[in-house]
């Protein structure tokens, strides 16, 4: 028997079960992928380690898979009949009916922490957002009890407002809208990140002609790349100037990320939002950042990132000009990040410049850009250095 | 379709104290407890002597009610003091005791059969059956409203007629009023209202709790009645609700000493007060109902399933039971102890709920 376990990588946030792709009994071959697991940021596959038959599924739909949890087992010796007997087997018992006989619900199968919860800590869970999963449980076998759940929100810091809603489950109608993971995660975020860093926005405008200039001369010589990878590519440069806008609020300091980790938020349609990570862009070349995003972007549409590439940087980008927004002023989408770069739509615009010594009015590729920030780590001398520096870099392409 | 079980406000044409120019004295719902405490045997006698006194429709009948004064000495100088007319022994025929009570009264009175051990209401299930669903299937035109008194469950020692409680069997006659007191001051409210009430009263009086030191009470006053529908928390605490009745309620008084606990007294199974029962789960979370009944189809099972649909998104743990065990009530003290719920048994049980 090959055993099939929930990957490690997990960084923290939960996972479920979505669907079983193979059933007990059926064949499968090696990296044949078996199940889906669904994170509130990507859905992942598990597939076979081995070639065989499915014997046993130990995690069912919307089961919590926990990093190293057992979800499967294969039978090596390809006899499906063998397999579906084996899973007969009764377990053996020290007394017989005792197992029967004990009052309370059946113990959770598979290991011996409880992760289940009772109603009242599920409704306290949703009414509060509380990670049950990030609790220290004091009931029986580790369990999360209501009493637990009712210290977490004692000691938060948050004063919640307005009546808790009610008691009993909410009707949907028809046209309403339930919340999915990624949806829950994201109003947590935002909520969070509105609540606890004071925001402020600077708004500068950019000249995209040099930009427009080198992108065409690189199509040319067949390197197609998008004004994205030009944008990350300046801001990582503009860190030089300001590097606290690449820094972190701590409860003790501003740490500032030896690493230029930028994220870019990438829109999934009703589905959401995703920020996949470009890792580490000041060791980049231009076309190896354009590479990245590309590869980010599409796996990010087909729902195939890894967890580990949606999380960990230390900087981020919103592009919303490629949706046709002229101006705004992101929320930090990470909680922690100094700041967010905001990118409006690039179009053709008429602007004063001087032409031989005189004024003439001029049609240029523009966009305005903001950068708003957590005004904890850094105030308007470093938002506008580092934009400033910015707008040099992206006018000033060669 | 669903009117017309219990008596809704609008009089029966025929049958009933109150369709034949009854006028009760006053009454009060507030208990002013006063002088030495009684035994719930003393108190019941009391009602009973005070109804009889005043109103001349009350009968008291049945197997050794009169010269006796009943095995429980309940009726003892009844006799003497009303006269074989109104205080009398019947022929050993249950069938016959509360039929002849559905006669008396549809003709007016106010019968107060006894059946003299819970098992000996089996004998009479029909006409038990029948007298509670009349007001329904004649669409209110017949009511025979009476005080059917049975003693019930264990007492000393225990065994398979006497000892049984079985309360669900009346439940589940529709039309019928379930009484389960646990104390004399329960026993005198709920007694003299059902005896001026216009619906058929089950009224168990347990047989452990007749004579027992926890259950007797001062005197709660003249006039005292006792709706029913309303229980009572006889201790109040916010970590687990316990909801008994009966023999049970001083059991799990003592097993929840040092537990913050809402005890609840139910006082009457049909209607029951399950307003009270869930708001204290809301609050606590946790729900132990513990009763004598054997398990399986128990009232608890009730109580359970209600709290199960009603509380579920406040539970946090399981709700639980601690009853008898499917089987007949044993004879030996020591075999019936090990059967009935004990304060060590509702104990563990508050326990693993504590700590679940």
């Amino acid at each position: 028997m090959i055993e099939v376990r929930v990957p490690d990588e997990q960084e923290g946030t939960k996972a479920v079960v979505r669907a079983w792709l193979r059933q007990v009994g059926d064949l499968v071959f090696e990296d044949e992928p078996l199940v889906e697991l669904e994170t509130d940021k990507v859905t992942q596959e598990v597939s076979s380690p081995a070639a065989g038959v499915l014997a046993e599924i130990l995690l069912d739909t919307d089961a919590e898979a926990v990093p190293g949890a057992l979800l499967a087992r294969i039978s090596t010796d390809g006899s499906p009949a063998k397999a579906a007997a084996q899973e007969e087997k009764p377990a053996a018992s020290p007394i017989e009916g005792a197992a029967d006989a004990a009052p309370g619900p059946r113990p959770s199968p598979g290991d011996d922490k409880e992760t289940r919860l009772s109603p009242s800590v599920r409704r306290a869970c949703l009414q509060h957002g509380i990670d049950a999963s990030r609790l220290e449980g004091t009931g029986r076998n580790g369990r999360v009890t209501r009493e637990d759940v009712d210290r977490a929100i004692a000691s938060a810091t948050v004063v919640s407002v307005g009546e808790p809603t009610t008691a009993q489950p909410r009707q949907f109608n028809a046209q309403d809208i339930p919340h999915d993971r990624m949806r829950l995660a994201i109003a947590d975020n935002m909520a969070r990140a509105v609540a606890e860093q004071p925001h402020v926005t600077a708004v500068f405008e950019a000249d995209f002609t040099a930009i427009a200039a080198h992108k065409a001369a690189m199509a040319a010589r067949g390197a197609k790349l998008s004004y994205t990878a030009y944008i990350v590519k300046a801001a990582a440069e503009a860190m030089a100037v300001a590097p606290a806008i690449n820094g972190r609020w701590e409860k003790d300091r501003i740490a500032i990320s030896p690493t230029i980790d930028i994220g870019v938020g990438t829109a999934l349609g009703e589905k959401g939002l995703v920020v996949p990570v470009v890792k580490d862009v000041g060791h980049l070349s231009l076309e190896e950042v354009g590479a990245r995003l590309d590869d980010l972007t599409r796996r990010a549409r087909d729902g195939k990132l890894e967890r580990s590439e949606v999380s960990g940087g230390s900087f981020t980008i919103s592009n919303h000009g490629v949706s046709g927004s002229l101006l705004a002023a992101p929320i930090i989408l990470h909680q922690g990040q100094a700041a967010i770069l905001g990118v409006g739509k690039l179009e053709k615009r008429v602007v004063v410049r001087t032409v031989n010594g005189r004024d003439a009015m001029l049609i240029h590729p523009m966009a305005y850009v903001t950068l708003t920030i957590d005004h904890r780590v850094v105030d308007g001398h470093q938002t506008n250095a580092w934009l400033s520096r910015f707008v040099e870099i992206i006018e000033n392409w060669k | 379709m669903a009117s017309n079980v219990f008596y809704e406000g609008e009089m029966q044409q025929v049958g009933g104290l109150w369709n034949s120019g009854y006028e009760p004295p006053p009454l009060t719902d507030e208990p002013t407890p006063a002088g030495q405490r009684i035994n719930m045997v003393t108190a019941i006698r009391k009602v009973l002597d005070q109804e009889l006194e005043s109103n001349p429709r009350v009968l008291v009948f049945g197997e050794d009610v009169g010269p006796k004064g009943g095995v429980h000495a309940v009726t003892l100088g009844l006799q003497e003091k009303f006269g074989k007319e109104r205080v009398f022994d019947t022929s050993l025929n249950e069938e016959g005791i509360v039929g002849r009570a559905v006669g008396m009264a549809l003709s007016g009175l106010m019968p107060v059969p006894e059946i003299q051990f819970r098992k000996y209401a089996e004998p009479a299930t029909e006409q038990i059956h029948d007298c509670g669903t009349m007001r329904w299937r004649t669409h209110n035109r017949f009511a025979a409203p009476m005080v059917l008194r049975v003693p019930g469950g264990f007492f000393k020692c225990g065994d398979p007629w006497h000892s049984m409680t079985n309360e669900v069997e009346f439940v589940h006659n529709p039309g019928w009023k379930v009484a389960v007191p646990s104390n004399a001051e329960d026993a005198v409210g709920l007694l003299r209202g059902s005896l001026r009430g216009n619906d058929p009263v089950l009224f168990f009086e347990h047989r452990a709790m007749l004579d027992d030191s926890w259950a007797r009470r001062p005197w709660p006053g003249d006039a005292y009645v006792l709706d029913f529908g309303r229980a009572k928390k006889t201790r109040e605490g916010d970590k687990i609700t316990i909801v008994t009745w009966g023999a049970m309620v001083p059991r799990c008084e003592a097993a929840a000493e040092s537990v913050s606990a809402d005890v609840i007294d139910l006082r009457t199974l049909q209607p029951w007060d399950k307003d009270m029962v869930l708001d204290s789960v809301r609050r606590t979370r946790r729900c132990l109902i513990v009763h004598e009944d054997l398990r399986t189809g128990g009232f608890g099972a009730e109580i359970a399933a209600v709290v199960a649909d009603e509380a579920f998104l406040d539970l946090d743990a399981p709700v639980a039971r601690v009853t008898m065990p499917d089987i007949p009530s044993p004879h030996h003290p020591k075999l019936m102890e090990w059967a009935l719920p004990s304060p060590e048994s509702i104990r563990a049980e508050i326990e693993r709920l504590m700590g679940f």
